[in-house]
């Protein structure tokens, strides 16, 4: 990397840029699954690791979270953006150059900033926990450098008309530098009380509705038709999706403060623009599934498509859950409790990673023109991911409803702690099956760019999947 | 393009991408949708009626029914406190051990007392008042600073911290040894002479009383009964127990053993709760 950094933009290969992301988002994940799953290892096992501040959960948590969305999610997208945008406009990336800095600076700042949280320095509101400087950093050397990129290849394209995948794309990069300058208020203007909580939720609930959402989704818009072959079952039903999200997502950020004493009308509205969120959620899965037809065995024989169809599937109850938990009348019950906390992870380690893994394997090999090293390590990375991440969210969904019965009843807390032992330490198992599939895919990933058999010009690297 | 591809011959948008690989069909959404979309709508406009939801410039839309959380909190707690009122009138005039002879009062308050112990003593003592390492039992018949009710009531209103010096300094290895054996012996039965006449001589029995069976005023354990409040009841920690004492602030690795006082983290009332509700579980005295 470091010696494309100074040097020319036309004697950068195409697509160096999106592998240095690939990469980069691979290794991320690797690390961030292995803090959570060290992370769980200590709620499962009180006496592990202990004496060291450092390595406190209180110290921990954070550097899982903070690395997961911006060093895997994040990265994903952007090593997505990179080969999609320019691949769906018939053109080049706009400039390799300004994409490798991207990559060199947020490697750098992320550290930068985990580093800091891992130390303690915090603004100490969940999910905008970095300190203000590298707030800053993030809106000025992450997101904005992500957004000319995008929105410049964008203009450069040479197709008629914008693909479904690119609207969401150019609207995502855009709407996370604001979610990125406006969530931080609090940071800025020094709100406290019911504003920061406030506008922590507005912030954190953005971060997941107007990017890690809506842009997991378009990479599945260009994941299925092209490997596929299939056209894109509707124009129309993409545009409803993506209007929608637009317009209504910001709304619901304060279904997650729903004990607070915020308006009352607020919370209405929120949670009313939260249930209605499932009508674009399910527009957007049933666009796909039915882009699937007559190609359903693909969902078995091909690695994209396994990840990508799995990941939306996820869709469906993900939304059930996040449109109904919001209520009123449920969230009482399960709110601050390991419900949300399954939740999380069927968000985004549940559909929106599948759709990522599928995005990064399928750029990879096109991008270098090398074929996959190992289908089988392929699926051995697929249900590893799967089988744990199920047992993370069905070991967390229980303890979830264990915590809110105990919330309820006014049952003893050390008696809950007790009850929920045996889910703590299942979710440490299913996790550390995730990171155990995720050395798994590095090493795969790495060996096909270093030995993977070259893929001849005019062929598509599924199409070759089983040939020897 | 094969049937396979594009099975109902829709028209596509005649926009293509990614060099001809990709297009995008003019298919309407499913019926069903449609109809889910419409009755979201009509449902959003009955809440939007029924409740409070619509900004206005300084005020909102209150709803139709006039509800709001807090209202109906208020309503909730109100109906708890009702059915309760008449009992806490009785339990803040009585004292703990009268509440304990009320039979209707007493199963009241183990109740209540059950989700206070819950919050604020099982941490230490165990879930049912079981004990912990370094933490009594609260469930048997064994007390430290005597089991009446009153006792437990001061139990928990003053706190407790039992002292006893350390021993590691001023006896030798051999009068460690035997004088651990002696306290073992007591409750199995066996007699340790030397370990006996070091108990004499060191001012042992002066604390744990001639019987060694304990001093309640001090809280000094009673060492015959084999139940350790320092568990495991080993020798090993037995001897420990000897060497370094509990609470001895000169030796760094004694024994700790405060309770709090909850004189002012907890009501009067609380505490008669939760006095007459340890006594129960101990059986009482
Ligand atoms: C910080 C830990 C801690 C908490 C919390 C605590 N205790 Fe204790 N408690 C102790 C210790 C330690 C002792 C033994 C004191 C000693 O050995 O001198 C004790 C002793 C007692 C005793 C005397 C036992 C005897 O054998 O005479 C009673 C009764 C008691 N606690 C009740 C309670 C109640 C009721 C609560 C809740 C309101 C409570 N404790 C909360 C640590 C605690
Ligand atoms: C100053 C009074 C005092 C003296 C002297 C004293 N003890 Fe103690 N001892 C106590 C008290 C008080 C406790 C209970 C501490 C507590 O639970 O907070 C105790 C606890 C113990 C225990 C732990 C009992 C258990 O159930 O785990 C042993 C064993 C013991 N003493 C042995 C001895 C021996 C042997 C000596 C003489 C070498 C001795 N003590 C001298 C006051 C004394
Ligand atoms: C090895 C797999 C993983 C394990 C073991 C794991 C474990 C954990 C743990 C223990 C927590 C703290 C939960 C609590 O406070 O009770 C947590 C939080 C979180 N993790 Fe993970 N995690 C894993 C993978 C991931 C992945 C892949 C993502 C996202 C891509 C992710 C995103 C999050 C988020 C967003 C939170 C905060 C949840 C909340 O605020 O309630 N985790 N994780």
């Amino acid at each position: 990397m470091l010696k494309y950094l100074f040097a020319k933009n036309e004697d950068i290969p195409q697509g160096s840029a999106a592998i240095f992301f690939a990469f980069s988002s691979i290794v991320w994940f690797v690390v961030g699954t292995g803090l959570g799953s060290f992370n769980a290892a200590k709620l499962a096992f009180p006496d592990f690791v202990t004496g060291s501040e450092l390595f406190s959960f209180g110290h921990m948590r954070q550097v899982h979270v903070l690395a997961v969305i911006f060093g895997w999610i994040s990265m994903a997208f952007a090593m997505a953006m990179m080969y999609i945008t320019p691949a769906l406009g018939n053109t080049k990336l706009w400039s390799e150059k300004l994409g490798i800095w991207n990559c060199f600076l947020w490697n750098i700042g992320l550290s930068l900033g985990l580093t800091l949280l891992w130390a303690g320095i915090t603004s100490g509101r969940e999910y905008s926990d970095f300190p203000w400087v590298i707030d800053l950093y993030i809106a000025a050397f992450i997101a904005l450098p992500l957004a000319i990129n995008v929105w410049m290849t964008i203009l450069k394209r040479r197709t008629q008309g914008i693909y479904t995948t690119n609207w969401f794309f150019g609207a995502g990069v855009f709407m996370v530098t604001i979610v990125f300058i406006v969530g931080n208020s609090p940071e800025w203007f020094n709100l406290t009380g019911l504003s920061e909580a406030y506008m922590t939720w507005w912030f954190a609930h953005n971060v997941l509705g107007l990017w890690i959402t809506p842009i997991a989704a378009a990479i599945a818009y260009y994941t299925v038709p092209k490997v596929t072959g299939n056209p894109l079952y509707s124009h129309r039903i993409g545009h409803l999706h993506f209007w929608s999200v637009v317009v209504f997502y910001s709304t619901p950020a304060a279904h997650h403060l729903m004990s607070a004493p915020l308006p009352e009308w607020l919370k209405s509205f929120a949670s009313v623009e939260g249930v209605l969120i499932l009508v674009p959620a399910i527009a957007f899965v049933s666009n796909l599934i039915l882009t699937m037809q007559g190609k359903w065995h693909m969902f078995v024989e091909n690695v994209e498509i396994k990840f990508t169809i799995t990941g939306v599937l996820m869709a469906i109850p993900l939304n059930m859950q996040g449109g109904f938990q919001q209520t009123r009348a449920i969230n009482w019950y399960v709110h601050g409790t390991g419900w949300i906390v399954a939740h999380a992870h069927l968000a985004l380690l549940g559909f929106s990673t599948f759709l990522e893994g599928a995005a990064v394997y399928y750029g990879i090999q096109t991008i270098l023109r090398r074929k996959l090293y190992s289908l089988a390590l392929a699926n051995f990375h697929f249900w590893f991911l799967l089988i744990g991440f199920s047992i993370y969210w069905i070991s967390m969904t229980i303890a979830g409803l264990i915590q809110g019965a105990g919330k309820i009843y006014e049952v003893p807390y050390i008696d809950v702690v007790i009850a929920e032992h045996p889910y703590m330490i299942a979710r440490w198992v299913g996790g550390t099956l995730v990171f155990t599939g995720n050395l798994v895919w590095l090493y795969n990933m790495y060996m096909t760019a270093r030995v993977g058999t070259e893929i001849p010009v005019g062929r598509l690297p599924h199409e070759m999947a089983y040939e020897r | 393009m094969s049937d396979n591809k594009n099975a109902n011959q829709t028209p596509d948008t005649g926009h293509s991408w990614d060099d001809g690989a990709l297009r995008e069909l003019l298919n309407e959404p499913p019926g069903w949708w449609k109809l889910g979309m419409w009755v979201s709508l009509a449902w959003v406009l009955v809440y939007f009626i029924l409740y409070p939801s619509i900004p206005l410039a300084t005020d909102f839309t209150k709803g139709v029914m006039g509800w709001t959380a807090i209202k109906e909190y208020k309503a909730d707690l109100k109906e708890v406190e009702e059915l309760r009122a008449p009992y806490e009138a009785k339990i803040k005039k009585m004292s703990a051990s009268a509440i304990l002879a009320d039979s209707e009062l007493s199963s009241y308050v183990e109740k209540s007392g059950k989700v206070l112990f819950g919050d604020r003593c099982a941490a230490c003592h165990g879930s049912g008042g079981a004990g912990n390492p370094g933490f009594p039992v609260l469930a048997d018949d064994d007390w430290l600073y005597g089991g009446d009710i009153n006792t437990i009531e001061a139990s928990i209103t003053d706190g407790r911290e039992g002292g006893m010096p350390a021993f590691g300094g001023s006896l030798s290895a051999q009068q460690l040894d035997d004088v651990t054996q002696f306290v073992i012996g007591l409750a199995q039965g066996t007699k340790h002479a030397a370990g006996a006449a070091v108990f004499e001589e060191q001012g042992c029995s002066g604390c744990h009383g001639e019987d060694a069976k304990g001093v309640t005023f001090m809280g000094s354990a009673n060492l015959t009964d084999g139940i350790y409040r320092f568990t495991p009841g080993t020798a090993e920690s037995v001897k420990y127990t000897i060497a370094h004492g509990v609470n001895d602030g000169s030796d760094p690795e004694t024994r700790n053993a405060v309770m709090p006082s909850f004189a002012d983290k907890l009501t009067e009332t609380e505490i008669k709760k939760l006095a007459v509700y340890v006594y129960k579980l101990g059986g009482g005295q």
